[in-house]
């Protein structure tokens, strides 16, 4: 379980996140909601230790986050980042096996390049194996890079959990594969692991989240399972524009129209 | 990309390295046929004697064979650099000639040619000897420092930024060097060519060991973090993720790669551009995996700058070109032309897409 404790985070004086507690449970694919500027970004960096809370906790099952050294953190907590820019020519393959980095010293084993290929064709991206990275498409790459991170987290470790974290994974994504990136979120939830997401799309948060978490100015303002926790009067309070939401009989979620 | 055409480039790269060295080993002022070196070579590991004049073997054994093997090394040396800068700069238009590490180096160097016969308390002692690659590191240690520092801003290098700066520091640096040579008394030192083009002519086997073993401890080193440099290339967060300390590699690249630079710097002078051509041409044959780059900019730096020296050597013999000239003849343009590509390629994301 990832739990937080009283996490604050000031820079240059600005309170960014003004204590967040709360609790997210292996199993469940959670999301995190919110206008721009509420301190998603920042919140979901403290968690998975890119960020150093200002005070509070963030405890990795039952270990203190921060006393985890970065190489032996890499190897069951991983993170997917909206944009990655990539300078250098390298095939799509090489750039997947960075996610085994964490996991072998100079040359990667027979093991890890199957654990490449599998996460590759769990993103149905095999055929692009030795494509060059930089020909890709944006939202070709950004499958690319989730095929890394999984490939980073393959496999549950000795004790403990997988984390996974995902900071607004789908923005450059079409329809089609929103829902297939979201699936897989899913999935890998459902293995036991630690799956957070930063999201702005309402309706997919409807549909995939079992666990939401709506933050403005730095605090969280509604929790809990979405059908509960998100109200057309937290819409109001977040975004500032009345939405509306509908229960279709053809579906067995709600629906948010604006 | 695949490992066993690595394997088959690092093969053509030795094989074309060696043949090279045998090349330029016959040619120059005197000419020695390829005979005559098999025999030296026999004589030398006692197998046989021959009748060659001893002066002929002097020659071959005091001045052409250690310059030979000295461009090879610090052809090498610089090649890694220009890996090892690319990565860390995310930039593949980096070189220590542009940021400065070689002309900080120079002017370390020069101090120490300059006004070292007054510090006579090192004169002697078991410092004498090292102090030289010592100055030469340091110098080149801050200049590095200077121009990371300010075009690297949030995890970002600012290319504009790093050009500018790496001419800010080169200046600062070749004023310095500039000054020191007009009141040097010293004809090495005296001479500017020297320190802005480099010349291998002043190679001697103490020199050759010198900064072979500086080249081989940062090699060795560099291949250690080979693999965090690739994670690099991702950014620095996502180097985060996946395990790599990166302000503490960053700091250990730049020591590494100014070891290699400033040692070599220290005994051959500036030489420009190696480090950009070489793993340029790498990564167009074979991706820009730094283990590959590594090895590769070892092999392919060391025939490159052996054929410089070679033409340097030739091009107007008996007189000898400073072999600045031609490093920056090829270079140069080459600089050029990816410097128009990646700012039209600024808009697109990638440069080499």
């Amino acid at each position: 379980m990832l739990k937080l404790e009283n996490l604050r985070f000031s820079i240059g004086g600005n309170e960014i996140i003004k204590g967040v507690s709360g609790e997210f449970e292996p199993g469940k694919l959670s999301m995190i909601i919110g206008p721009n500027g509420s301190g998603k970004s920042t919140l979901l960096k403290m968690m998975s230790g890119t960020l150093t809370p200002t005070m509070g906790t963030v405890w990795l099952g039952d270990s203190v986050l921060k006393k985890q050294s970065e190489k032996k953190l890499a190897k069951y907590r991983a993170v997917l980042s909206q944009q990655t820019d990539m300078p250098f020519p390298l095939t799509v393959e090489e750039v997947v096996m960075m996610g085994r980095y964490p996991h072998f010293h100079y040359k990667a084993s027979v093991k890890d390049v199957e654990i490449c290929h599998l996460a590759l064709e769990r993103l149905q991206m095999k055929s692009f194996a030795n494509r060059n990275y930089l020909t890709l498409s944006g939202g070709e790459q950004q499958r690319v890079h989730f095929a890394r991170v999984l490939a980073q987290i393959w496999e549950p470790p000795k004790q403990g959990l997988r984390y996974l974290f995902l900071d607004e994974p789908i923005t450059s994504l079409d329809l089609g594969y929103q829902h297939e990136f979201l699936k897989i979120a899913k999935e890998i939830a459902l293995e036991n692991t630690v799956v957070v997401a930063i999201i702005h799309d309402l309706n997919l948060a409807m549909q995939y989240a079992d666990y939401l978490v709506a933050i403005k100015a730095g605090r969280i303002v509604s929790e809990g399972r979405p059908g509960v926790a998100l109200t057309e009067k937290l819409m109001l309070d977040l975004y500032g524009v009345p939405a509306r939401i509908i229960y279709p009989q053809e579906v067995d979620f709600p629906i948010v129209a604006i | 990309m695949m490992k066993s055409i690595n394997g088959r480039i690092y093969g053509g790269l030795a094989f074309l390295l060696l043949g090279v060295i045998i090349v330029a080993c016959s040619q120059g002022a005197i000419h020695f046929s390829y005979n005559q070196l098999w025999d030296f070579i026999l004589e030398q590991s006692g197998i046989s004697n021959n009748q060659w004049p001893a002066l002929d073997k002097e020659v071959f054994f005091q001045i052409r064979l250690p310059r030979v093997l000295m461009c090879a090394v610090v052809g090498a040396a610089l090649s890694m650099s220009g890996t090892l800068m690319q990565a860390l700069f995310r930039n593949p238009i980096v070189e220590p000639g542009l940021i400065g590490t070689s002309s900080g180096a120079a002017l370390g160097a020069a101090s120490v040619f300059v006004l070292g016969k007054q510090m006579t308390w090192v004169t002697g002692s078991v410092f004498e000897p090292i102090l030289l690659p010592a100055a030469a590191f340091a110098g080149g240690l801050l200049a590095t420092i200077i121009v990371f520092k300010v075009s690297n801003t949030k995890g970002r290098v600012i290319v504009a930024t790093m050009i500018l700066a790496g001419v800010a520091v080169n200046a600062i640096a070749a004023s310095g060097t500039g000054f020191l040579s007009y009141i040097a008394r010293d004809p090495q030192a005296r001479s500017i060519t020297f320190w802005n083009l480099g010349t291998f002519s002043g190679a001697d086997w103490l020199g050759l060991a010198l900064v072979l073993t500086a080249t081989i401890i940062s090699f060795v080193l560099a291949l250690r973090y080979a693999k965090s440099l690739n994670a690099l290339l991702l950014g620095e967060a996502e180097a985060l993720h996946l395990g790599v300390s990166v302000e503490s590699l960053k700091w250990k690249i730049i020591l590494i790669n100014t070891l290699m630079v400033g040692v070599a710097t220290a005994l051959v002078g500036v030489i420009g551009f190696v480090g950009l051509v070489v793993p340029h041409l790498l990564r167009m044959i074979g991706g820009s995996d730094n283990r590959f780059l590594l090895i590769g900019s070892a092999l392919l730096g060391a025939v490159w700058l052996v054929l410089a020296d070679l033409l340097a050597r030739i091009v107007m013999a008996p007189a000898e070109l400073p072999i600045g000239i031609i490093t920056a003849l090829v270079g140069a343009p080459v600089f050029l032309m990816m410097l128009i590509n990646q700012v039209r390629s600024e808009k697109k994301g990638g440069f080499y897409a």
